[in-house]
């Protein structure tokens, strides 16, 4: 049973719930909190949603990415997003994977558009910055299998 | 806990409610018999009444509007369930959201 002894008001007060949650509405009958994974995560899918960006996340956090989301402990989503979020503010970072012919100005612009967009639809917190770094760019011979290899010529 | 299970099915019951949210090692999870309610907790406060908190995985909506309208509808399911002068204040957090197939 995980029900606890919170002994003491909570009525309005502002609290931050464990695991990077930020205190955003108190009311009379209680509190709203967005958790900081929340941000992450409507950050990721915002900037994928733009045309040009292939993938999210650096070298080794895609790697990681994947091993992680392969065993169901990750989530790609918030992979190469990282956010800073105070009471009323967030900052953005994030890494991509541009698609090769993409103009990486114009990609990074509808990024920054969209993030602040989706963010501060959703979780009502005003972004100050979005910080783009292109990580690398992909280019269409990229997902290419490697040809088999040649099947031994002696059992 | 019926005032735990009365606060669940209320919030699930919001348009842009997925679903609960033990906080992924149960940690926001209450016991009811067998049964395990994933995304509530209540508490005990002080004058004989209880909070309800509650964890929440939510479509990608405007949150802080959907949480009025949880706790709203958890005032109004804990009420219907003949407790409301036992619950205390109500919090909604949300851990994750969830782009749902069909929306925008």
């Amino acid at each position: 049973m995980a029900e606890q002894d919170k002994q003491g008001s909570q009525g309005a007060t502002i609290t931050s719930p464990g695991g990077g949650g930020q205190p955003l509405l108190a009311t009379e009958r209680g509190t709203t909190s967005i958790d900081n994974a929340v941000v992450t995560k409507v950050a990721g899918i915002a900037a994928r949603e733009v045309r040009g960006v292939y993938e999210l996340g650096g070298g080794a956090s895609r790697a990681l990415g994947n091993v992680t989301h392969r065993v169901g402990i990750g989530d790609e989503r918030m992979q190469g997003v990282s956010v800073e979020v105070g009471e009323k503010e967030a900052a953005v970072d994030l890494t991509i994977v541009v698609e090769y012919g993409e103009s990486i100005p114009q990609v990074a612009e509808q990024i920054r558009d969209n993030i602040v967009k989706r963010v501060e639809g959703i979780t009502g917190l005003t972004v100050t910055e979005v910080n783009v770094t292109v990580n690398d760019l992909h280019f269409p011979g990229d997902d290419r299998q490697p040809p088999p290899e040649d099947p031994a010529r002696v059992a | 806990m019926r005032i735990a299970a009365a606060a669940l099915v209320a919030a699930l019951g919001v348009a842009g409610v997925v679903r609960g949210h033990d906080g992924g090692d149960g940690r926001y999870a209450t016991a009811v018999g067998e049964e395990v309610l994933p995304g509530v907790v209540v508490a005990a406060q002080r004058g004989g009444r209880y909070s309800a908190d509650l964890y929440l995985t939510a479509a990608l909506v405007p949150l802080r509007p959907l949480g009025d309208r949880v706790r709203e509808a958890v005032v109004r399911g804990v009420g219907a369930a003949g407790l409301e002068q036992a619950l205390g204040p109500v919090g909604v957090t949300f851990l994750s959201v969830e782009k749902q197939v069909g929306h925008p």
